[in-house]
């Protein structure tokens, strides 16, 4: 999905084989099928949870404005740019 | 790089666990340290209670093991509920049960990888370690199955005197096989303290054929005596499957126990554990030892070997003074 063009209706999921955890300020993942660990901090770790398959990343910005009393312009560019890094990274994935 | 050892000391937290999930294998290797004690093992339920525990304190890797893991008549149930739960699981298994059912049913699951011992290039000399005909060929039957279907696959040979010559032939057989290869040169007391198994270790020359087979692929550089020994206790810790809690699957000073006390508690508060956090390298006597930039300091095998955490084996230092020597050469 190299030139895939995000947009706020998208939905992802997050890919089968990655575990993960939410500590106090970070989410820690491993990626079992890579071997791999990576780190987010809190709220790209809030973004990460609601990667369910189901709502679209508008709705998880949305979410992202509320919570953290942000911008719904910078919520919304905030969650784009962290999916095309979990998507450059292989982590999540579109619901069949 | 991230690691979960920095994840762990960060907020100290277990971030990687291990299960003994039972003690009962049919296998009969010579070298084993497990004794089944025959006890009651831990349920299903007495499991999933666990293990959302052990989600709530943060630990994220399991490693499965036993005895042989895959002798529990409910492993899948049991694997399938660490996967549900978002742990990343390493399996330890001597391969011997695993058809192509089960390795499907292992690409279902959050399985980082799975680690299996091999213990000679041949049929002969694996089947007399491991005291059971026929387990070399299910062995490598169960690393075809595995590599078959993209399944990380380790391969460990544990060095002993029957069998330390036939590494390279093993080696070569591993990575023909599609599994990566490790080895070991440390044995152990079995976890009762009977020596029994320390027959089987390699001699100071032993060792040094060995290493000198192999090569030193490793680079040595100096300790800071102001780190921990190593991880037990600090990052990681060992669940018999009776429920008792301990720092490692060597160093067994007993925790606590999950039927007694809930998990926190036991990582929280117990004593062998606070004691572990609170020494440095600097306070055993690695700390001073001048072969300790070459050594891989165990006090787990320390411990079962001399009931203390104190001093050195045989086994320690003869492999960190070959290693000296060898490293000295390159």
């Amino acid at each position: 999905m190299g030139d895939y063009k995000i947009t706020l209706k998208d939905v992802f999921k997050k890919k089968k084989g990655v575990a993960y955890r939410k500590l106090l300020d970070e989410t820690v993942l491993i990626d079992t099928t890579r071997g791999e660990i990576f780190s987010f901090n809190e709220t790209a770790g809030v973004i990460w949870e609601l990667l369910d398959g189901e709502r679209d990343l508008g709705s998880i910005a949305g979410e992202i404005s509320s919570e953290y009393d942000v911008d719904s312009d910078e919520a919304a560019g905030d969650v784009v740019e962290f999916i095309s890094q979990l998507l450059e990274a292989e982590l999540v994935e579109k619901p069949a | 790089m991230k690691t979960l050892y920095n994840v762990s000391t960060k907020y100290g937290i277990p971030s990687s666990v291990i299960l003994e999930v039972t003690y009962r294998c049919n296998l009969r290797c010579i070298h084993c340290y497990v004794v089944d004690r025959k006890k009651k093992e831990l349920t299903i339920d007495e499991y999933e209670k666990l293990l959302r525990d052990l989600r709530e304190l943060g630990t994220l890797l399991l490693t499965v093991t036993g005895g042989e893991p895959l002798i529990r008549s409910d492993i899948k149930e049991l694997l399938l509920l660490m996967s549900d739960m978002d742990f990343a699981i390493r399996l330890f298994t001597a391969g011997y049960y695993i058809d192509e059912n089960f390795a499907d049913f292992l690409r279902t699951i959050n399985l980082l990888e799975v680690e299996m011992s091999i213990y000679g290039s041949k049929p002969d000399l694996h089947d007399s370690i491991t005291r059971v005909p026929g387990s070399f060929k299910k062995l490598t039957n169960a690393v075809k199955l595995l590599v078959e279907r993209g399944i990380r696959t380790n391969l460990k040979f544990v060095a002993m005197k029957p069998n330390y010559r036939d590494v390279l032939n093993t080696k070569v057989l591993a990575e023909k096989i599609g599994a990566d290869f490790y080895y070991d040169v440390i044995i152990t007391p079995r976890d009762d303290f009977s020596s029994e198994p320390l027959q089987l270790r390699l001699s100071k020359e032993e060792m040094r054929e060995f290493y000198s087979t192999m090569g030193i692929s490793f680079e040595f550089s100096p300790r800071k005596v102001d780190d921990f020994i190593c991880n037990a206790g600090v990052g990681i810790m060992a669940i018999s499957p009776y429920g008792e809690v301990f720092p490692c699957v060597q160093l067994r000073i007993k925790a606590g126990n999950i039927m007694e006390k809930d998990i926190a508690d036991i990582w929280n508060n117990a004593e062998i554990f606070k004691f572990l956090r609170g020494r440095r390298l600097k306070d055993y006597n690695c700390g001073s030892c001048p072969l300790v930039d070459f050594c891989f300091p165990c006090i787990g095998s320390i411990w079962l070997e001399r009931r203390t955490m104190d001093g050195c084996t045989e086994g320690l230092k003869n492999r960190a003074e070959v290693l000296r020597e060898l490293a000295g050469e390159k």
